[in-house]
Protein backbone atom coordinates (compact mmCIF):
# COMPACT_ATOMS: atom_id res chain seq x y z
CA UNK A 1 0.00 0.00 0.00
CA UNK A 2 1.54 3.30 -0.85
CA UNK A 3 1.74 5.67 1.62
CA UNK A 4 -1.49 7.19 0.65
CA UNK A 5 -3.49 4.31 1.11
CA UNK A 6 -3.79 2.74 -2.33
CA UNK A 7 -3.67 -1.13 -2.39
CA UNK A 8 -1.16 -2.98 -4.80
CA UNK A 9 -2.35 -5.68 -5.20
CA UNK A 10 -6.00 -4.45 -4.96
CA UNK A 11 -8.03 -7.47 -4.54
CA UNK A 12 -11.04 -5.81 -3.10
CA UNK A 13 -12.63 -3.39 -5.24
CA UNK A 14 -12.53 -2.48 -9.08
CA UNK A 15 -10.49 0.39 -10.59
CA UNK A 16 -11.27 3.51 -13.05
CA UNK A 17 -12.00 2.29 -15.93
CA UNK A 18 -14.67 3.63 -18.96
CA UNK A 19 -17.84 1.73 -16.91
CA UNK A 20 -16.84 4.29 -13.93
CA UNK A 21 -18.13 7.23 -15.93
CA UNK A 22 -21.78 7.66 -13.65
CA UNK A 23 -22.54 11.09 -15.01
CA UNK A 24 -21.60 13.40 -18.18
CA UNK A 25 -23.68 16.49 -17.96
CA UNK A 26 -23.97 19.58 -20.16
CA UNK A 27 -25.21 22.83 -18.13
CA UNK A 28 -26.00 20.10 -15.04
CA UNK A 29 -29.08 20.58 -17.32
CA UNK A 30 -29.00 17.38 -20.04
CA UNK A 31 -27.23 14.11 -19.15
CA UNK A 32 -25.44 12.54 -21.75
CA UNK A 33 -25.26 8.86 -22.08
CA UNK A 34 -24.46 8.02 -25.90
CA UNK A 35 -20.88 8.59 -25.47
CA UNK A 36 -18.39 6.60 -26.75
CA UNK A 37 -14.92 8.90 -26.49
CA UNK A 38 -14.42 11.22 -23.94
CA UNK A 39 -10.92 12.76 -23.74
CA UNK A 40 -9.56 16.04 -21.98
CA UNK A 41 -6.08 17.66 -22.16
CA UNK A 42 -4.87 19.98 -20.06
CA UNK A 43 -1.42 21.96 -21.19
CA UNK A 44 1.08 24.13 -19.58
CA UNK A 45 3.78 25.33 -21.64
CA UNK A 46 6.40 27.43 -19.33
CA UNK A 47 8.80 29.86 -21.28
CA UNK A 48 12.66 29.17 -20.24
CA UNK A 49 15.55 30.57 -19.90
CA UNK A 50 19.04 29.74 -20.63
CA UNK A 51 20.58 33.23 -20.31
CA UNK A 52 24.41 32.36 -21.22
CA UNK A 53 24.10 29.48 -19.78
CA UNK A 54 24.39 25.62 -21.09
CA UNK A 55 21.46 24.77 -19.21
CA UNK A 56 18.20 25.76 -18.18
CA UNK A 57 18.19 29.01 -15.42
CA UNK A 58 15.01 29.78 -14.89
CA UNK A 59 11.20 29.01 -16.28
CA UNK A 60 8.04 31.48 -16.84
CA UNK A 61 4.49 30.76 -15.89
CA UNK A 62 3.98 30.17 -19.50
CA UNK A 63 0.53 29.24 -21.17
CA UNK A 64 -2.20 27.59 -20.27
CA UNK A 65 -4.64 25.78 -22.77
CA UNK A 66 -6.97 22.86 -22.66
CA UNK A 67 -8.59 20.74 -25.08
CA UNK A 68 -11.68 17.71 -25.36
CA UNK A 69 -12.09 15.76 -27.75
CA UNK A 70 -15.13 13.48 -27.51
CA UNK A 71 -17.74 11.18 -29.70
CA UNK A 72 -21.31 10.57 -29.22
CA UNK A 73 -23.99 8.84 -30.64
CA UNK A 74 -25.52 10.78 -33.86
CA UNK A 75 -28.65 10.74 -32.11
CA UNK A 76 -27.14 12.40 -28.68
CA UNK A 77 -25.06 14.72 -30.86
CA UNK A 78 -28.65 16.18 -32.34
CA UNK A 79 -29.79 16.60 -28.68
CA UNK A 80 -26.71 18.64 -27.44
CA UNK A 81 -27.15 20.86 -30.80
CA UNK A 82 -30.98 20.87 -29.88
CA UNK A 83 -30.00 22.24 -26.63
CA UNK A 84 -27.07 24.31 -27.77
CA UNK A 85 -29.21 25.39 -30.79
CA UNK A 86 -31.54 26.98 -27.91
CA UNK A 87 -29.05 28.35 -26.01
CA UNK A 88 -27.39 30.37 -28.89
CA UNK A 89 -30.53 31.82 -30.37
CA UNK A 90 -31.09 33.50 -26.60
CA UNK A 91 -28.14 35.28 -26.97
CA UNK A 92 -28.17 35.90 -30.64
CA UNK A 93 -25.16 33.28 -31.94
CA UNK A 94 -24.66 30.58 -33.48
CA UNK A 95 -24.41 26.89 -32.00
CA UNK A 96 -20.68 26.98 -32.47
CA UNK A 97 -20.34 29.76 -30.69
CA UNK A 98 -22.78 29.27 -27.57
CA UNK A 99 -20.58 27.97 -24.85
CA UNK A 100 -21.67 25.56 -22.27
CA UNK A 101 -20.65 23.93 -19.23
CA UNK A 102 -19.82 19.84 -19.30
CA UNK A 103 -18.96 17.61 -16.37
CA UNK A 104 -17.95 14.21 -16.16
CA UNK A 105 -17.76 11.92 -12.86
CA UNK A 106 -16.21 8.73 -11.98
CA UNK A 107 -17.01 6.68 -8.86
CA UNK A 108 -15.89 3.69 -8.05
CA UNK A 109 -16.52 2.32 -4.28
CA UNK A 110 -13.25 1.76 -2.44
CA UNK A 111 -11.69 4.73 -4.47
CA UNK A 112 -14.57 7.01 -4.45
CA UNK A 113 -15.28 9.97 -7.03
CA UNK A 114 -13.64 12.05 -9.40
CA UNK A 115 -15.42 15.16 -10.87
CA UNK A 116 -14.03 16.76 -13.80
CA UNK A 117 -15.61 20.45 -14.93
CA UNK A 118 -14.81 21.88 -18.30
CA UNK A 119 -15.73 26.02 -18.24
CA UNK A 120 -16.69 27.69 -21.19
CA UNK A 121 -16.55 25.07 -23.66
CA UNK A 122 -17.96 25.25 -27.24
CA UNK A 123 -17.43 23.34 -30.25
CA UNK A 124 -14.60 24.05 -32.60
CA UNK A 125 -14.69 21.15 -34.87
CA UNK A 126 -17.19 18.54 -35.85
CA UNK A 127 -16.96 15.33 -37.88
CA UNK A 128 -19.34 12.92 -38.53
CA UNK A 129 -19.45 9.64 -40.39
CA UNK A 130 -22.43 9.06 -42.41
CA UNK A 131 -21.34 6.70 -44.59
CA UNK A 132 -18.46 4.21 -44.67
CA UNK A 133 -17.99 1.05 -46.31
CA UNK A 134 -17.91 -1.52 -43.84
CA UNK A 135 -20.04 -0.08 -40.91
CA UNK A 136 -22.15 -3.15 -40.86
CA UNK A 137 -24.74 -1.15 -39.12
CA UNK A 138 -23.27 0.31 -36.32
CA UNK A 139 -24.73 3.80 -34.84
CA UNK A 140 -23.99 6.81 -36.57
CA UNK A 141 -21.34 8.84 -34.66
CA UNK A 142 -20.22 12.35 -34.53
CA UNK A 143 -16.65 13.29 -33.17
CA UNK A 144 -15.93 16.47 -32.02
CA UNK A 145 -13.38 19.14 -30.71
CA UNK A 146 -14.15 21.40 -28.63
CA UNK A 147 -12.18 24.88 -26.98
CA UNK A 148 -12.22 25.02 -23.98
CA UNK A 149 -11.23 27.91 -21.42
CA UNK A 150 -10.81 25.92 -18.08
CA UNK A 151 -10.71 22.36 -16.38
CA UNK A 152 -11.33 21.88 -13.14
CA UNK A 153 -10.27 18.14 -11.65
CA UNK A 154 -12.63 18.43 -8.11
CA UNK A 155 -12.99 21.80 -8.24
CA UNK A 156 -9.21 22.29 -8.54
CA UNK A 157 -7.70 23.97 -11.27
CA UNK A 158 -4.17 23.19 -12.28
CA UNK A 159 -2.91 26.74 -12.45
CA UNK A 160 -3.08 29.61 -10.38
CA UNK A 161 -2.92 33.18 -11.64
CA UNK A 162 -0.32 35.80 -9.91
CA UNK A 163 -3.25 38.10 -8.91
CA UNK A 164 -6.93 37.42 -7.93
CA UNK A 165 -8.03 37.97 -11.63
CA UNK A 166 -8.47 36.07 -14.69
CA UNK A 167 -8.42 33.33 -12.26
CA UNK A 168 -11.28 30.02 -12.49
CA UNK A 169 -11.64 27.73 -9.23
CA UNK A 170 -9.75 27.56 -6.89
CA UNK B 1 32.28 -17.10 -20.56
CA UNK B 2 32.76 -14.01 -22.47
CA UNK B 3 33.06 -10.89 -20.65
CA UNK B 4 33.47 -7.04 -21.25
CA UNK B 5 35.85 -5.28 -19.13
CA UNK B 6 33.98 -4.37 -16.32
CA UNK B 7 32.35 -7.57 -15.66
CA UNK B 8 29.28 -7.43 -17.51
CA UNK B 9 28.56 -11.15 -18.64
CA UNK B 10 27.35 -12.28 -22.28
CA UNK B 11 25.85 -14.77 -21.79
CA UNK B 12 24.59 -14.10 -18.45
CA UNK B 13 23.06 -17.32 -17.40
CA UNK B 14 23.03 -16.01 -13.74
CA UNK B 15 20.74 -12.90 -12.80
CA UNK B 16 18.11 -10.93 -14.89
CA UNK B 17 18.43 -8.14 -16.78
CA UNK B 18 17.06 -4.67 -16.37
CA UNK B 19 13.63 -4.28 -17.54
CA UNK B 20 10.70 -2.54 -16.21
CA UNK B 21 10.11 -4.99 -13.08
CA UNK B 22 13.81 -3.69 -11.77
CA UNK B 23 12.19 -0.37 -10.68
CA UNK B 24 12.01 -0.39 -6.95
CA UNK B 25 11.09 2.57 -6.00
CA UNK B 26 9.40 6.07 -7.91
CA UNK B 27 9.02 8.56 -5.41
CA UNK B 28 8.26 12.40 -5.94
CA UNK B 29 10.11 14.50 -3.05
CA UNK B 30 11.11 11.62 -1.17
CA UNK B 31 7.88 11.22 -0.15
CA UNK B 32 5.15 10.04 -2.26
CA UNK B 33 5.70 6.52 -3.59
CA UNK B 34 4.23 6.20 -7.04
CA UNK B 35 2.88 2.28 -7.46
CA UNK B 36 0.40 2.57 -10.12
CA UNK B 37 3.14 3.84 -12.94
CA UNK B 38 3.12 2.23 -16.25
CA UNK B 39 5.22 3.70 -18.24
CA UNK B 40 8.21 6.18 -17.60
CA UNK B 41 10.80 7.81 -19.88
CA UNK B 42 13.23 10.24 -19.79
CA UNK B 43 14.94 12.46 -22.47
CA UNK B 44 18.13 14.76 -22.03
CA UNK B 45 18.90 16.29 -25.24
CA UNK B 46 22.17 18.21 -26.30
CA UNK B 47 21.80 20.60 -29.23
CA UNK B 48 25.18 22.37 -29.82
CA UNK B 49 26.04 24.91 -32.31
CA UNK B 50 27.68 24.59 -35.02
CA UNK B 51 30.22 26.94 -37.16
CA UNK B 52 30.44 26.66 -40.73
CA UNK B 53 31.98 29.90 -41.31
CA UNK B 54 32.85 29.88 -45.17
CA UNK B 55 33.79 26.11 -45.54
CA UNK B 56 31.05 22.98 -46.64
CA UNK B 57 31.75 20.87 -43.51
CA UNK B 58 31.24 22.31 -39.75
CA UNK B 59 34.33 23.53 -38.47
CA UNK B 60 34.31 24.61 -34.67
CA UNK B 61 31.21 23.87 -32.40
CA UNK B 62 29.99 26.14 -29.29
CA UNK B 63 28.34 24.53 -26.10
CA UNK B 64 24.79 24.45 -27.51
CA UNK B 65 21.50 24.25 -25.29
CA UNK B 66 20.91 21.65 -22.88
CA UNK B 67 17.37 20.00 -22.62
CA UNK B 68 15.42 17.55 -20.44
CA UNK B 69 11.61 16.30 -20.35
CA UNK B 70 10.45 13.49 -19.11
CA UNK B 71 6.74 11.05 -20.14
CA UNK B 72 5.32 9.01 -16.98
CA UNK B 73 1.95 7.28 -17.58
CA UNK B 74 0.39 6.03 -14.41
CA UNK B 75 -3.36 4.54 -13.23
CA UNK B 76 -6.04 7.38 -12.86
CA UNK B 77 -6.04 6.60 -9.00
CA UNK B 78 -2.69 7.37 -8.45
CA UNK B 79 -2.85 10.56 -10.61
CA UNK B 80 -5.17 11.97 -7.91
CA UNK B 81 -2.77 11.17 -4.99
CA UNK B 82 -0.13 12.79 -7.10
CA UNK B 83 -2.12 16.03 -7.79
CA UNK B 84 -3.38 16.14 -4.49
CA UNK B 85 -0.01 16.46 -3.27
CA UNK B 86 0.76 19.04 -5.71
CA UNK B 87 -2.19 21.16 -4.95
CA UNK B 88 -1.40 21.07 -1.30
CA UNK B 89 2.20 22.04 -2.12
CA UNK B 90 1.52 24.40 -4.55
CA UNK B 91 -1.28 26.19 -2.79
CA UNK B 92 1.67 27.21 0.20
CA UNK B 93 3.19 29.18 -2.94
CA UNK B 94 0.35 30.24 -4.84
CA UNK B 95 0.72 28.00 -7.46
CA UNK B 96 -1.11 25.65 -9.34
CA UNK B 97 -0.86 21.59 -9.57
CA UNK B 98 1.08 22.22 -12.72
CA UNK B 99 3.01 25.25 -11.55
CA UNK B 100 4.57 23.86 -8.73
CA UNK B 101 7.90 22.31 -9.41
CA UNK B 102 8.83 18.75 -7.46
CA UNK B 103 11.80 16.49 -7.46
CA UNK B 104 10.93 12.83 -8.86
CA UNK B 105 13.13 9.97 -8.65
CA UNK B 106 13.14 6.72 -10.25
CA UNK B 107 15.81 3.32 -8.69
CA UNK B 108 16.35 0.49 -10.99
CA UNK B 109 17.77 -2.62 -8.89
CA UNK B 110 19.02 -6.08 -9.48
CA UNK B 111 20.81 -8.65 -7.94
CA UNK B 112 23.90 -8.73 -9.69
CA UNK B 113 23.81 -5.47 -11.33
CA UNK B 114 23.15 -3.07 -8.45
CA UNK B 115 21.11 0.25 -8.61
CA UNK B 116 20.69 2.75 -11.17
CA UNK B 117 19.04 5.52 -9.92
CA UNK B 118 17.78 8.93 -11.86
CA UNK B 119 16.77 12.04 -10.70
CA UNK B 120 14.72 14.75 -11.99
CA UNK B 121 15.51 17.78 -10.72
CA UNK B 122 12.71 20.68 -11.22
CA UNK B 123 9.71 18.39 -12.72
CA UNK B 124 6.28 20.11 -13.53
CA UNK B 125 3.70 18.39 -15.40
CA UNK B 126 3.23 20.69 -18.80
CA UNK B 127 1.00 18.04 -20.41
CA UNK B 128 -1.86 15.98 -19.26
CA UNK B 129 -4.40 13.94 -21.74
CA UNK B 130 -6.62 11.74 -20.30
CA UNK B 131 -8.79 9.19 -21.82
CA UNK B 132 -11.90 8.48 -19.51
CA UNK B 133 -14.04 6.89 -22.11
CA UNK B 134 -12.83 4.80 -25.03
CA UNK B 135 -15.27 2.58 -26.44
CA UNK B 136 -14.68 -1.20 -25.99
CA UNK B 137 -11.86 -0.70 -23.74
CA UNK B 138 -12.13 -2.10 -20.03
CA UNK B 139 -8.51 -1.54 -18.93
CA UNK B 140 -7.42 0.60 -16.06
CA UNK B 141 -7.83 4.04 -17.19
CA UNK B 142 -4.06 5.37 -17.69
CA UNK B 143 -3.05 9.17 -17.09
CA UNK B 144 -0.27 10.28 -19.38
CA UNK B 145 1.90 13.22 -18.41
CA UNK B 146 4.69 15.26 -19.79
CA UNK B 147 6.89 16.69 -17.52
CA UNK B 148 8.61 19.95 -18.02
CA UNK B 149 12.39 19.12 -16.39
CA UNK B 150 15.22 21.32 -15.64
CA UNK B 151 18.23 18.98 -15.01
CA UNK B 152 18.59 14.71 -15.02
CA UNK B 153 21.36 13.45 -12.95
CA UNK B 154 21.84 9.90 -13.40
CA UNK B 155 23.77 8.21 -10.16
CA UNK B 156 23.99 11.79 -9.23
CA UNK B 157 25.78 13.31 -12.27
CA UNK B 158 24.72 15.70 -14.90
CA UNK B 159 26.02 14.40 -18.25
CA UNK B 160 26.81 18.64 -18.97
CA UNK B 161 28.85 20.71 -16.91
CA UNK B 162 28.77 24.55 -16.97
CA UNK B 163 31.92 26.57 -17.66
CA UNK B 164 31.35 27.74 -14.14
CA UNK B 165 30.09 26.78 -10.81
CA UNK B 166 26.96 28.95 -11.58
CA UNK B 167 24.20 27.78 -12.95
CA UNK B 168 24.97 24.10 -12.58
CA UNK B 169 23.18 21.28 -10.61
CA UNK B 170 24.44 18.03 -9.63
CA UNK B 171 28.15 16.84 -10.07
Amino acid sequence: MNAAGLLYPDILGARYSRTSVIDISVDNAMTIEGCTKFVLHRKLTRGKSWGRAVKAQGRTRGRFEFGLQMSLYTDEYNLLMARLGEKASAAGGGIFSAAFGLSISLFEPGIGTTLWQLIGCSISDEGEKVIEDSMFGSDLGVDADFDVMEILKDGVSAGLENGSLGQLGA
Amino acid sequence: MPMNPAGLLYPDILGNRYSRTSAVDISIDNTLIIEGCLGFSVHRKLTRGKSWGHRAKPQARTRGKFECDAKITVYAEDYNLILDYLTTKGAALNQGAFDVAFFLSITLFEQTLGSTNWMLIGCSIADENITLIEEDGDKEIPVPLDLDVMDILKDGISPVLENSPFGQLGA
